[in-house]
């Protein structure tokens, strides 16, 4: 066997070095990628002869109708400059921006989370944008800098809460949870009437994750003890195993009252969504991005969002952060128009345009501030009391461990593993990405 | 210049040979072996995402992070069940619906067709589409329907059956293409044998064991080892049934590469991981190529 | 005596042979189910899907698939199928047989260590090498053409295509043919294109089933080398509807149908073609 693979190795590495002196090779290869660039060329020419319009490729792992508005708006105010949006799924769009980029390709506006704004920053395939996130507040910025320097500009605020039916609790007379063993005392009640209290497609790895983290950020994260977790995490000073434990332990609640159930893995989150919107059930996680669609399913339903608690009364807490930062590709062919665009969307105007799809998130730029959507009403004190927090994104170069983190609370709740190796397995991912 | 005369010597197309396997081989050579070579040298440095340039050697390094990673332990247990088992249905199912269809039932036609229909479809949809039959919610036909009946809910995605699930799938999938390819075998194999065997008062079983089977042998291989391998390469039907999950449940070698090697950018350890996926699958085929002559050897 | 029982015998196995086929028509009824799912629910609304997933629909709601054929921008998705596969297959239908000719004519050292190369990469899923793929397609210059996926789909299946020609011409094509057309004094290649290619009919139309089929379904090569929406694919149209936070399941079908439907009327056209074809490629282990 090791002799076959050594042939063909050999025989790969030879015909290899033929290939580079061989001239005949070149005209066989030439002939597609020679009408490739005419085919270049004529478009080019195209291009500067119609009024110098050129096209920007923005990438996002939302779908288009979630920026529809803000599209619209760049079409009317940026008319020399037109936007090609380029949706990618979200499970593939690390891989794909990572690829392209490392090639010197890429989109020219790149929507970055902040680990990966981080990563792409660091290896220098952004353009600082200073001045233009200079009229942002230091909130937003914060977590796309590096090393002196801001490289994206964020966007709309997300936040996710907990959706609940209305019509629902009233007409159990059910009073909203203000601690989280209320919460669950709510959650019980609704069991023994027969309602799914809360919708959750935990194929996906994310709703536990935001779920239980919302927890330990009220219960720990938020408190003068862990909040520099975030940091010393990051630095390699903590584990997760060991501070974490009696939180997830006490969160545990969740499961081991029936609330997520190991059914719920064979769940994704659209067929949850759907439960929720026909009134299956009382509550599902999720946040302003999803509103549009369940109202589309139901317009009837009458919905209002309530924070995550801890075991202490509280304003209560959301998840979430700065949306999508608008970052441009170094190596662009295109910077200009990029940052016309990226000028564009730092306004007043930019800012409502893009909100329009993501109404109940808040603007991170001087002087743009949006009425909260009456769907929100429930969260409005934990929203003014800043009480948004996304852990993860503390984590520097290793944010991109949450979905570690999700995929083995899946683990957890499907009792292949306990809570302290659960947390165990999160470090060491964490770990591993700080190492590189 | 010298070796274009060896040839002349030897092959009976003389120098044109090259000519004629030129276009394949530039091709091949260029977008297969080429990144293949590549993914070679990457596995013996430390390239990563945020390490691209400059590379060091770091000898084995790689390979011994792959072997103390359970993730990519799991993957390739995963991926070893997943080939054996689908192979194994492939055969097991396909071989007596074709040897069945092979007989003169009015309907064989149409019946062919429906078996071999899925096997048309990409893997990609093929999984979307049993995503929702096997949903655990009321969306989900076949939870639907044991509600109907007033059954429990069958959760389909466990970390036990998750696995299990995706592989049910792609039998039905691919059932039928095995089952194409035995029909094809099968009707080489004159009929006069079975009229002897049957003189000689062999049973329809003793026949199916004494003369089918044996002279299946060609196309079991093909099937086995086709079957083998791209199970060991599958990543559609799991990228859009499980991604992997719950937990990491469904992870294969494909989607531990996606994961690993690409999105969260340990492109060298992905590359080595790559490298010991390749000589797994070269020591499969050539050890399932090996069964295969034996068994076509004992027969003969 | 003897006729008696064989006309017995023979009656016995037609009774035997009616209930195989009940039987085996029961089977091939459950194996349709998800395929006869997938197209009554293309035409429901949720809510009748919900309430009786497997019945005919009331009424055959048409809006579906009229979204789906607006949202996927179905023509010219399609259009970039149709071109890239016909410009894929036609490639590799052309060099492979060159190749498997060639190799199942040089039986030396160097047709066996070229043939042993193409046929590593059976083994060797090309995603495994995506990063250095991408880079290598970049600086041909072929970034965001629809010739990169052309290119690297025809270098997937070459090692299939050129197993399949080089078996074929070891078992069916007659060398005697060959010598008496070199006495003629034909050149070489004429000697390929007049004579051997039209003896290889039935192995290039398994080639053209197995590699359409190949090239079709094929994912991750649009995903990676296409980046604008002008130039991508169906498969990428299904799968950027499928992204994580679409939510209309039942106007997820109608996607999933458009997805599979040019291939599903392909295979009902040429059905017996297809089978027969998947199946020569076989027959010669």
């Amino acid at each position: 066997m090791r002799k076959k693979i050594f042939s063909v190795i050999l025989a790969a590495s030879m015909v290899a070095g033929l290939m580079s002196g061989c001239g005949s090779t070149e005209k066989e290869a030439a002939t597609p990628s020679s009408t490739e660039t005419t085919e270049a060329a004529e478009a080019t020419q195209a291009e500067s002869t119609t009024n110098e319009k050129v096209t920007v490729r923005l990438s996002y792992w939302n779908s288009e109708d979630t920026v529809q508005s803000l599209l619209d708006y760049l079409a009317k105010e940026v008319p020399d400059v037109t936007i090609e949006y380029q949706f990618i799924d979200n499970s593939n769009y690390d891989t794909i921006i990572d690829t392209q980029l490392a090639a010197g390709e890429g989109p020219d506006i790149i929507c970055e989370s902040a680990g990966s704004a981080l990563k792409h920053a660091r290896l220098g395939y952004l353009e600082p944008v200073n001045d233009l996130a200079a009229s942002y507040s230091s909130a937003g910025t914060s977590i796309y800098s590096y090393e002196g320097n801001t490289y994206a500009l964020p966007g709309i605020s997300w936040f996710e809460g907990i959706y609940y039916n209305k019509a629902i609790f009233a007409e159990n007379n059910i009073e909203l949870p203000k601690t989280f063993d209320e919460y669950i005392a709510v959650c019980k009640q609704f069991q023994e009437l027969g309602i799914t209290p809360l919708a959750a497609g935990l194929k996906s790895w994310e709703p536990m994750l935001k779920n239980s983290m919302a927890f330990v950020t009220a219960e720990y994260l938020s408190t003068d003890a862990g909040k520099s977790f975030g940091e010393d995490y990051r630095n390699g000073k903590v584990t997760m195993a060991g501070t974490w434990d009696p939180y997830i332990e006490k969160w545990s609640d969740m499961i081991g009252e029936g609330i997520y159930t190991t059914d719920m893995i064979g769940i994704d989150h659209d067929q949850a969504l759907e439960q929720f919107a026909t009134g299956d059930a009382a509550m599902f996680c999720s946040g302003p991005w999803d509103y549009d669609a369940i109202m589309a399913k139901n317009p009837e339903l009458q919905i209002d969002m309530m924070p995550f608690y801890g075991t202490e009364t509280s304003e209560g807490w959301l998840i979430g952060g700065p949306g999508c930062g608008f970052a441009v590709n170094q190596s662009s062919a295109n910077k200009e128009a990029a940052l016309k665009i990226l000028a564009a969307i730092s306004t007043v105007e930019g800012q409502e345009a893009l909100w329009e799809n993501n109404q109940g998130g808040s603007s991170y730029l001087d002087g743009a501030y949006f009425e909260l959507p009456e769907a929100y009403t429930s969260v409005a004190t934990a929203l003014a009391a800043g009480n948004v927090y996304c852990p993860w994104n503390e984590w520097g170069i290793a944010a991109s461990a949450h979905e570690n983190y999700g995929t083995e609370m899946q683990n957890y709740l499907l009792g292949t593993s306990d809570i302290n190796e659960t947390l165990s397995n999160v470090d060491a991912a964490v770990q591993e990405l700080l190492a590189k | 210049m010298r070796k274009m005369k060896k040839k002349n010597e030897t092959g009976s197309l003389g120098h044109y040979f090259i000519l004629f396997v030129l276009p394949a081989l530039v091709i091949y050579l260029l977008f297969s072996i080429l990144p293949f070579f590549y993914t070679f040298i990457y596995s013996f440095t430390d390239y990563s995402d945020i390490h691209i340039k400059g590379l060091n050697f770091v000898g084995l390094k790689n390979y011994v992070t792959v072997f103390n990673t359970s993730l990519m332990k799991v993957a390739i247990k995963n991926s070893l069940i997943y080939a054996v088992i689908l192979t194994g249905f492939q055969v097991i199912l396909g071989l007596p619906i074709a040897a069945v269809l092979n007989k003169k039932l009015k309907s064989k036609n149409i019946l062919r067709a429906v078996f071999f229909f899925p096997a048309v479809f990409s893997s990609l949809i093929i999984g979307y589409l049993w995503n929702f039959i096997m949903s655990s919610s009321d969306y989900g036909l076949i939870n639907n329907l044991l509600h109907r009946f007033g059954l429990e809910t069958f959760n389909f995605f466990t970390a036990d059956r998750a696995l299990f699930s995706v592989i049910f799938t792609q039998i039905w999938q691919w059932t039928g293409w095995a089952m194409v390819i035995f029909l094809a075998n099968l009707q080489g194999i004159s009929p006069e044998l079975y009229e002897a065997a049957s003189i000689d008062g062999a049973g329809e079983r003793q026949q199916f064991f004494k003369i089918t089977m044996p002279l299946m042998c060609p196309s079991v291989k093909i099937i086995v080892v086709t079957g083998l391998i791209g199970g060991m390469k599958a990543f559609d039907a799991i990228y859009s049934m499980t991604s992997g999950g719950p937990g990491n449940a469904t992870e294969t070698v494909m989607t531990v590469m996606m994961k690993k090697g690409i999105s969260d950018g340990f492109y060298a350890v992905g590359s080595a991981f790559g490298v010991c996926f390749f000589v797994i699958v070269l020591i499969i085929s050539g050890f399932t190529n090996k069964i295969m002559s034996k068994w076509s050897e004992s027969i003969s | 005596m003897r006729e008696q029982s064989s006309i017995e015998v023979s009656k016995k196995q037609k009774i035997k042979l009616v209930f195989t086929e009940i039987f085996m028509i029961v089977v091939a009824i459950i194996w349709f189910i998800p395929i006869y799912y997938l197209i009554v629910t293309t035409f429901k609304s949720p809510q009748e899907a919900t309430l009786s997933p497997l019945a005919l629909p009331s009424v055959w709601r048409i809006e579906n698939y009229i979204d789906a054929w607006i949202n996927m921008e179905y023509p010219r998705a399609l259009g970039n199928t149709l071109k890239i596969t016909i410009l894929a297959v036609a490639i590799i239908v052309l060099v492979t047989s060159l190749a498997g000719y060639a190799l199942a004519r040089t039986k030396n050292k160097w047709g066996n260590r070229v043939f042993l190369l193409f046929l590593a990469g059976l083994m060797v899923p090309f995603q495994m090498n995506i990063v250095s793929l991408f880079k290598i397609v970049k600086s041909i210059g072929l970034m965001n053409s629809i010739w990169a996926v052309i290119l690297v789909d025809v270098a997937i299946n070459v090692p299939q295509g050129i197993f399949l020609f080089k078996e074929f011409v070891e078992s069916s094509v007659p060398k005697e043919l060959e010598e008496a057309a070199e006495i003629d004094g034909c050149s070489i290649f004429r000697k390929f294109f007049v004579i051997v290619l039209p003896l290889m009919k039935p192995v290039i139309a398994t080639v053209v089933i197995i590699v359409t089929l190949n090239v079709w379904n094929e994912f991750m090569t649009p995903l990676l080398f296409i980046q604008s929406r002008q130039n991508d694919v169906i498969l990428q149209e299904v799968s950027r509807n499928i992204g994580q936070f679409s939510t209309d399941w039942t106007a997820l079908f109608p996607m999933l149908m458009l997805g599979v439907a040019p291939l599903m009327l392909f295979y009902i056209f040429m059905q017996k073609y297809i089978i027969s074809g998947v199946a020569a490629g076989a027959v010669k282990g």
